[in-house]
């Protein structure tokens, strides 16, 4: 039973780990999109199997259901699908790499399995196969939210607002005519047009 | 530990904030739209005065309740018999129930004397800030630019009191987002849009870096408490105590989450190696935001910084003196000093752009404030305390010189139109006073006295030297007086140089009027340093220590 959870943790971590390196490092924004709903659905995964349903159910719905596709719509408004290849190359990546393997190798796996981790799992009950106290169901997290994570809840919903009315700061252009959210394309060829204006005026000069 | 509703005036400027904020948002959509500019002039000040008249009341309520002002703490006891005056004193006392003392509210908000000092500080600086706004306004948007600017410090003020490991995260992010936006407000500007890119970007690795240190704390805690642990184990004092208690449970997962939680602040303050965001971001940035940004900010991830090593990680603690048993937090710290003095000194030497040059002196003196913190190498409670009061007394003085600096540079930007050293030339000539303030601002920075900045350097110096870091204190002398090199070359450009032109020039008020305020601050504080080291040395009294 452990081992087969710790197999199906460590394909899970694989599938993570893989989903945002391609998410970052595909040409195509829309391919990196997708990776990106795996490494989310691996997230989900990674929650079920801590017995956390609940918050794996919410990270299908939001970020599975909700946010991807969000991401998808905004990537279908712009433009430009494919982006530049911008790879630093050369011996700077290899000594970053290098570097990194070699903290990664040296440090942080010596000190993580060293490390006696003593934390045995809830306890059963008798007759039951559930733990006596659920870890993190619906229930718990509820009450919880007013209890001792009170503060924490309200400066979340703070944060999560403030964050809402940044990015709208930053995508939305006031204009003296119309209103209106202009999308990367249109706010793209608006510029080109500017430029265009401004090297035509210096010809004309 | 549950909230209870007497907790509420303990958290009042917090919530204050909040209720500004939304205040500004709400009230911009009341204002008139028009498209002229002296409509949307209009606009952008209403917003700017509610959010500087705002700021200003908080910092006096927070001022009151911390019950630093002589007067307040004999008015709460008093009784009168005229009726309106029994009235204030009801609201004075009212007030001061939320004071300074008692236990973190439900264990994660520590209220004590550092979150008050800090809070009067914090808000203070926004206040300044929001002053320099009033001249100095957002193309497009002006209710969100001032709202953004409350959120950011509804955040540092999280930060200052935040005990628990959680609600640091989320208040060093409410503290971020904010600062991103703002550096990147003036989108049409390159440097403006590059400065907000790059924060973003900086910061989110560096936020991610923090989390990870953080999980490995709270790791270590869960394995400590054998899953016994409640809902407390992300709690300072709650980590400390496991790792007192277990001595040998794993010191070195702790050492590991220790150096991952300093790297990401270690970003957040900007000290060397972790410094390659902040000259761009200053310099792009608009100018009063990064004088917030370069004050404010850093004076919160210092305090926060403060908070979880001295609070969370006194076993770790070490020793800066060179040769015996360097190690822990205070040798780690040290090695960044030192990086950080030599190189953001000798990095300012080189700068044409005056914002620049101000950013390198900002990351150098990032390393005169660590030495305040490397105090606690010293194994003597008193040094300890003296290298904390020492500390803050660097930050508030640092606050108003460098909100003082930043003004006066965006005077000279709005108008002058530029803001290389070249443009400064012969300032004194075209506006004596603003050449005088920055003058002032600039020789505090250097620690000349009778100015504060003199003061905070000596003490900060004394405080080093008694913890054993000599060597440290040695270097950041002689990197001092390399510093004079660079801020004389401003002196130079003002007093010396031949002006552009003999026209004189027209500061903006409301600039001129924050940059006086935070100059005054300076000299009374170099003077009558007692003014507020009385109240700063309360703090001695951290939560959780």
């Amino acid at each position: 039973m452990n081992i087969l959870i710790q197999v199906i943790f460590g394909l899970l971590s694989a599938l993570i780990v893989g989903a945002a390196m391609m998410a970052v490092t595909v040409r195509n924004i829309i391919h990196a999109a997708l990776w990106l709903i795996a490494c989310f659905f691996g997230v989900g995964a990674l929650y079920l199997l801590l017995e956390a349903e609940f918050i794996a159910v919410v990270q299908v719905l939001i970020y599975v259901g909700a946010v991807s596709i969000l991401i998808l719509f905004a990537i279908m408004l712009t433009r430009q699908i494919e982006g530049a290849r911008h790879l630093v190359t050369g011996w700077r990546l290899w000594v970053t790499i290098a570097i990194c393997v070699a903290l990664f190798a040296t440090v942080l796996v010596p000190t993580l399995l060293s490390h006696n981790w003593n934390v045995p799992p809830p306890v059963i009950a008798e007759g039951s196969d559930l733990p006596a106290e659920p870890l993190a169901g619906a229930a718990e997290l509820g009450r919880d939210f007013v209890f001792v994570y009170l503060l924490h809840f309200q400066v979340t919903g703070v944060l999560l607002t403030m964050a809402l009315i940044g990015a709208i700061v930053i995508a939305f252009e006031e204009r003296a005519r119309r209103r209106r959210v202009l999308t990367l394309a249109e706010e793209h060829a608006l510029r080109e047009q500017k430029k265009n204006r401004g090297t035509e005026e210096q010809e004309n000069r | 530990m549950v909230f209870q509703i007497t907790d509420i005036p303990r958290i009042l400027p917090e919530i204050l904030l909040l209720f500004l904020a939304f205040m500004v948002l709400g009230s911009d959509i009341f204002e008139k739209w028009g498209r002229s500019p002296a409509a949307r002039l209009e606009r952008a000040r209403s917003s700017a005065s509610l959010t500087t008249i705002g700021l200003g009341l908080i910092f006096v309520i927070a001022l009151v309740q911390s019950g630093y002002v002589p007067g307040t703490a004999v008015a709460a006891t008093a009784e009168s018999s005229n009726p309106l005056l029994n009235y204030l004193i009801n609201i004075v006392r009212n007030l001061q129930a939320g004071g300074p003392g008692g236990a973190p509210i439900i264990g994660v908000f520590a209220t004590d004397h550092l979150t008050m000092v800090a809070r009067l500080m914090l808000i203070g600086a926004a206040f300044l800030t929001s002053m320099l706004c009033l001249d100095y306004l957002p193309q497009a948007n002006p209710a969100e630019f001032y709202a953004m600017i409350i959120f950011a410090t509804l955040g540092m003020c999280l930060m200052a009191g935040a005990n628990e490991l959680i609600i640091a995260y989320l208040a060093v992010e409410l503290t971020s987002i904010p600062l991103y936006v703002l550096a990147g407000y003036y989108r049409n500007d390159t440097r403006s849009a590059e400065a907000g890119m790059k924060y973003f970007l900086f910061g989110a690795i560096s936020s991610g870096i923090l989390l990870y240190g953080m999980s490995l704390a709270y790791g270590f805690a869960a394995s400590a408490a054998g899953g016994m642990g409640g809902n407390d184990l992300t709690q300072f004092q709650r980590i400390a105590e496991l790792a007192r208690i277990n001595p040998e449970a794993g010191t070195g997962l702790l050492m590991l989450a220790m150096i991952f939680i300093v790297v990401g602040m270690g970003y957040k303050v900007g000290v060397v190696p972790f410094h390659g965001w902040s000259p761009d971001v200053y310099q792009g940035a608009p100018t009063p935001v990064t004088a917030f940004i370069s004050t404010a900010s850093k004076a919160a991830g210092f305090i926060l910084l403060f908070r979880l090593l001295t609070v969370a990680f006194p076993g770790l603690t070490g020793s800066a003196t060179l040769g015996s048993e360097l190690g822990g937090w205070t040798a780690l710290l040290a090695l960044l000093a030192l990086l950080t003095l030599i190189i953001g000194n000798l990095a300012a030497l080189p700068q044409t752009n005056a914002k620049r040059l101000l950013a390198w002196s900002s990351i150098a003196h990032a390393g005169f404030l660590l030495l305040g913190l490397i105090a606690w190498a010293s194994p003597h409670g008193f040094d300890r305390d003296q290298g904390t009061v020492a500390l803050l007394y660097y930050l508030v003085v640092y606050s108003l010189t460098n909100v003082g600096a930043f003004g006066a540079l965006a005077a000279v930007m709005l108008t002058v139109g530029g803001e290389e050293i070249a443009d400064l030339n012969g300032l004194a000539q075209r506006n004596l006073l603003l050449a005088t303030l920055l003058t002032l601002c600039v020789l505090s920075l250097a620690g000349i006295p009778p100015l504060a900045g003199f003061f905070a350097k000596f003490y900060i110096f004394m405080v080093g030297w008694q913890a054993g870091a000599e060597w440290l204190v040695v270097v950041a002398v002689i990197t001092t007086v390399i510093s004079l090199y660079y801020y004389l070359r401003l002196l130079k450009a003002m007093f010396i140089e031949a002006p552009i032109s003999n026209e004189p020039l027209r500061a903006p008020p409301a600039i001129t009027a924050s940059v006086s305020l935070a100059v005054a601050g300076l000299i009374i504080l170099g003077i009558f340093p007692n003014l507020v080291l009385g109240v700063i040395s309360r703090v001695q009294v951290v939560a959780g220590l």
